[in-house]
């Protein structure tokens, strides 16, 4: 109790600047958390909308396709349901197209898409991607976006031109032009999908392209454990997790949150040693209160524990008022957002794109624990370093020194 | 009689136990010190002194500058170690104690007040005075009203809540003095008390130390050069050329 009260009375002592300097410790290290919290909770919600919506709409967490020169798998639907670990699977086929509207003679490339079943009321699926008009089973026609629609200048009973690559008779592609109806009208999460995907039946698209263009996408937690199980048990097919599918996306995300934390981890580093050389002054201008505290029968050990527990405490305080702050911070982006938006379109007289952005912040109580127990380890290290050199004196030599 | 580990203890769980009427006693203690920082040579500060500090009593040291007066008073009171010999705090040899056993000693036997400056610059009067029993582990709240009452005696009760860097020189070192006798240690050791003080605030400080050392019953070890306050101890001795002799009083002889 004694230990604690005088080590925070040293570490905020009036005296020769000690308190201003640890007061700045301690705004550095909170705002240094609040920020590496606002930022990592920033990218991990970016990471959860990008790469969920990839790995539900684009995907999936695992495809299985025939390995190369195979016509066709060995396996079906139902053997992979059998796997254990798989929320849901399906087939789905998936091909490039040409889309004219003749009316306007505009036209764009697409991705051609058909699951078979009720996978696009699958509940990971519907979760991005709905339906708004029409049905895309047994559809009559293509399903396209609004995106396309004004893309295309399309209305809706308007005919579209489609013009697929499919296999021909011997290893060869050859182009094929029908007329399609718009049959559906859908929507997604992700702009991007929306304006170059459109969904064609399942069975119109299976007798078009030959069963050899058939792949099973397949929704799981363990993407890893599942595709080697199937590497492992189908080896005439090749599973690709979303991970190696989207590899370029996941490793620029990962690497932007590797290089966040090095530079703050830095920025730590620079302020520890801060708390180290105020840690050392303390103890150059205590010197003579450590040799009182042991005349008034206090153990070196408590004396030393003292210097220590200081620079510990003005750590700890820091750390609290960091992820409070934080927290605040994550809670009330948008609000954050629309402020800065303010304060930017106050000095320059337009809108800015502060306002339009929107951020879902994604905060991961483990990343913060890791953090914090990262910058307590450090000032605990750095706090013994500034003290350590102190304190082979005899007690005698300091009252000595001091006094006469 | 040899006190065991047990007794020690004893005299941790029952601090203010008198059981010896010798609180602290000198057997041929020898001091040197390296005469450079590179350690060739030695000069020799105190040479087989024995000194005997008796209940109750008050026993002043007179002497030079220099002479070694500070250096008996720290090995006395445990802080510095002699060369040569024993130092007994109630029978028991510090020399023989670790760390945490000689600082329990010190903190529950022995008060120190030194000559300026020492004390605790971040702690109000009040949390000065109760430092030495919040030492020992007890709470604030137990021992609140002994150092009340000790800041009231000195005339310091209007200046409990002041850090010392809004009190005089006289009222710091009441302070030191309250906070020397908080644990109602055996002896105080007092190195110049008085020794930065203007005339009339060091009479005062010299009378309020002698009487309430008196009051409460506590051996005072003072060393002084002022030697109208030395001869108003029950002892006198005169530090000089290494060695103790007595000027005034009986002595005890070890
Ligand atoms: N730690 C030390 N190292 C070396 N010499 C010391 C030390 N402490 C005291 N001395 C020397 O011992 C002598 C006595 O010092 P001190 O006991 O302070 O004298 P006094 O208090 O009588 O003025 C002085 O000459 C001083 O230089
Ligand atoms: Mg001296």
């Amino acid at each position: 109790m004694f230990i604690l009260r005088t080590a925070l009375k040293y570490a905020f002592s009036k005296g020769k600047g000690q308190r201003t300097s640890s007061v700045v410790i301690v705004l550095g290290i909170a705002l240094g958390l609040a920020a590496l919290l606002v930022i990592s909770s920033v990218m991990n919600g970016l990471q959860t909308a990008q790469l969920d919506q990839l790995r539900a709409l684009e995907s999936f967490d695992v495809s299985v396709e025939p390995s190369s020169g195979n016509n066709g798998f060995s396996l079906g639907l139902d053997d992979v349901s059998g796997i254990p670990g798989i929320d849901f699977a399906f087939e789905y086929i998936e091909t490039y197209a040409l889309v004219v509207d003749k009316t306007s003679g505009k036209s764009t490339s697409a991705r051609v898409r058909a699951y078979s079943n009720d996978a696009y009321y699958s509940e990971r699926m519907a979760q991005s991607l709905h339906f708004i008009a029409g049905e895309p089973v047994g559809m009559d026609g293509v399903a396209v976006s609004y995106t396309m629609m004004n893309t295309l200048s399309l209305h809706s009973g308007d005919d579209v031109e489609v013009t697929f690559l499919k296999p021909g008779r011997t290893a060869t592609v050859v182009p094929y032009s029908t007329r399609m109806a718009i049959g559906a009208l859908f929507g997604s999460s992700m702009t991007e999908f929306s304006s170059s995907t459109i969904f064609v039946d399942y069975q119109w698209l299976l007798s078009l392209m030959g069963e050899s263009s058939v792949r099973i996408g397949i929704y799981t937690q363990n993407s890893e454990s599942v595709a080697s199980r199937i590497a492992e048990l189908y080896p005439d097919s090749k599973a690709v997790t979303w991970k190696e599918y989207n590899r370029a996306l996941y490793s620029a995300l990962m690497l932007e949150k590797a290089l966040m934390y090095i530079f703050l981890a830095f920025m730590f580093l620079i302020i520890c040693v801060n708390l180290k050389n105020s840690t050392r002054r303390l103890l150059r201008n205590r010197q003579q209160e450590g040799a009182m505290l042991r005349a008034l029968g206090c153990t070196r050990a408590t004396v030393n524990s003292i210097f220590v527990l200081q620079g510990v405490l003005v750590c700890l305080i820091g750390e609290v008022i960091g992820v409070l702050l934080g927290i605040l911070a994550v809670n009330n982006l948008q609000a954050l957002l629309d402020f800065a938006d303010t304060v930017a379109r106050f000095f320059t007289g337009s809108a800015t794109v502060l306002g339009f952005l929107q951020f879902q912040a994604n905060t991961s109580p483990l990343e913060i624990m890791l953090s914090c127990g990262f910058v307590f380890i450090l000032a605990v290290v750095f706090t013994y370093m500034g003290c350590r050199r102190t304190y082979r004196h005899e007690i005698m030599e300091v009252i000595f020194n001091a006094s006469y | 009689m040899h006190p065991t580990d047990r007794q020690i203890g004893d005299h941790i769980d029952r601090p203010f136990a008198k059981q010896f009427d010798r609180p602290i006693q000198l057997l041929d203690i020898t001091k040197r010190f390296k005469a450079a920082q590179d350690g060739e040579g030695e000069i020799t500060i105190l040479e087989d002194v024995d000194l005997c500090i008796a209940r109750g009593e008050s026993t002043a040291i007179i002497g030079k500058s220099g002479s070694g007066k500070s250096t008996l008073l720290h090995i006395a009171g445990g802080l510095d170690s002699p060369t040569s010999g024993k130092v007994l705090c109630n029978g028991v040899d510090f020399a023989t104690l670790d760390d945490k056993r000689r600082s329990s000693l010190r903190n529950l036997h022995i008060g120190f007040i030194f000559q300026a400056n020492l004390l605790l610059e971040d702690f109000t009067a009040l949390e000065n005075v109760m430092a030495p029993a919040m030492i020992a582990g007890r709470t604030a709240r137990d021992c609140r009203p002994r150092a009340l009452s000790l800041l009231e005696r000195l005339g310091l009760g209007d200046r409990t809540h002041h850090l010392p860097s809004q009190l005089s020189g006289g009222e710091k070192q009441r302070i030191a003095i309250c906070r020397a006798l908080m644990n109602e240690p055996d002896v105080i050791m007092a190195d110049e008390p008085t020794g930065a003080l203007d005339e009339e605030n060091a009479q005062e400080v010299e009378r309020l130390l002698l009487d309430l050392v008196k009051e409460e019953g506590r051996s005072l070890l003072l060393v002084t050069h002022n030697n109208d306050f030395a001869y108003r101890c029950d002892n006198v001795y005169l530090l000089k050329n290494h060695a103790l002799s007595l000027e005034k009083g009986l002595g005890l002889d070890v």
